[in-house]
């Protein structure tokens, strides 16, 4: 009778210890987090800085497609092109990696200036990261905001 | 009487064996969980190295921008970058010496993407068994001070231990 008391209690803590360790194991972050956070952590200033083939900033066109519009680059307006130029750069990184993203650039009066998303619908909340924001000012004083969501 | 007794001893067999197995199942996967976390602990420490080691590649004074007011970017001189890369390349025995140090068993690319693509190897060295290595890739401007143009790269470091 002993015996088997003492099997059953055997029993339970090996099941308690396996309920814990399923747990734990959940709730530790994986090793390629690491790789993706060091990926979408700084993507949002460097793009920002970067020149494109107007001659411009993305900054600079993004802030002129906020305001005046009086920017243009080629046969396309600040916004098209600057748009065009950031699911560009944004495909060969994220996309690539095959990380489902969308990216949100805003004004601080809280016009959308570009939307962009790839393989992730923001209409549908579920397993997102959000990488923290970036905030820059543009030449013609207003203050924007860059927002990129991960979705996982 | 001697059937009780026959009884009682096959019900403390039966339960001693039950015991050994539920112990040797618990010692099966304690091991397999062991070599599960000693998995996950390697490529763990394989990211990390590749974080540190782009953390002292982006900070070289060799490769990093001089006069760019950096808004906490990581900026690369492309000049230097060449020039460097170029170096190690030529003078295998020392160069390497000197980077082996810091960068051990690992390479590091830098891949302009935008506007222009580009891409320059900056360090290559392995002497290990390994042969396979897990890259990271950190966002990084590349800026030419003479045409005054930040090109968006990736810098891409991947380990081999």
């Amino acid at each position: 009778m002993g015996l088997i008391v003492i099997v059953i209690l055997i029993t339970l803590v090996l099941f308690f210890v396996l309920a814990f360790d399923a747990n734990k194991a959940q709730n530790k972050p994986s090793p390629a987090s690491f790789s993706q956070d060091k990926l979408t952590g700084t993507l949002g200033t460097t793009l920002l800085e970067t020149t494109t083939t107007c001659g411009r900033s993305v900054k600079e066109l993004l802030g002129d497609c906020a305001s005046y519009k009086e920017i243009s680059c080629g046969t396309e307006d600040s916004c098209t092109y600057v748009n065009n130029t950031i699911v560009n750069i944004t495909n060969r990184t994220l996309a690539i990696s095959g990380i489902k993203y969308f990216i949100n650039i805003s004004s601080t009066e809280g016009k959308t200036t570009t939307f962009i998303e790839s393989g992730c619908d923001p209409d549908k909340p579920g397993n997102w990261k959000t990488v923290p924001l970036t905030s820059f000012s543009t030449e013609y004083g207003s203050t924007m905001r860059f927002q990129l969501t991960i979705c996982t | 009487m001697k059937k009780k007794a026959q009884i009682q001893s096959g019900e403390s067999i039966t339960v001693v064996i039950i015991v050994v197995i539920l112990i040797i199942l618990g010692l099966v996967f304690g091991f397999s969980r062991e070599q599960s976390a000693n998995t996950e602990a390697k490529a763990q420490q394989e990211q990390l190295s590749a974080v540190r080691i782009t953390e002292l590649a982006t900070n070289l004074d060799e490769l990093k921008c001089s006069r760019y007011e950096s808004t906490g970017d990581v900026c690369i001189d492309i000049y230097k970058a060449k020039a460097l890369a170029e170096i190690i390349k030529e003078d295998k025995e020392d160069a390497y010496k000197n980077y082996y140090e810091m960068f051990r068993n690992s390479q590091i690319n830098i891949s302009i993407i935008y506007p222009n693509v580009e891409n320059i190897q900056i360090y290559d060295y392995n002497d290990s068994i390994n042969k396979s290595s897990k890259t990271s890739f950190t966002p990084i401007l590349v800026w030419d001070p003479v045409r005054n143009v930040k090109s968006f790269a990736l810098m891409e470091v991947s380990t081999y231990n």
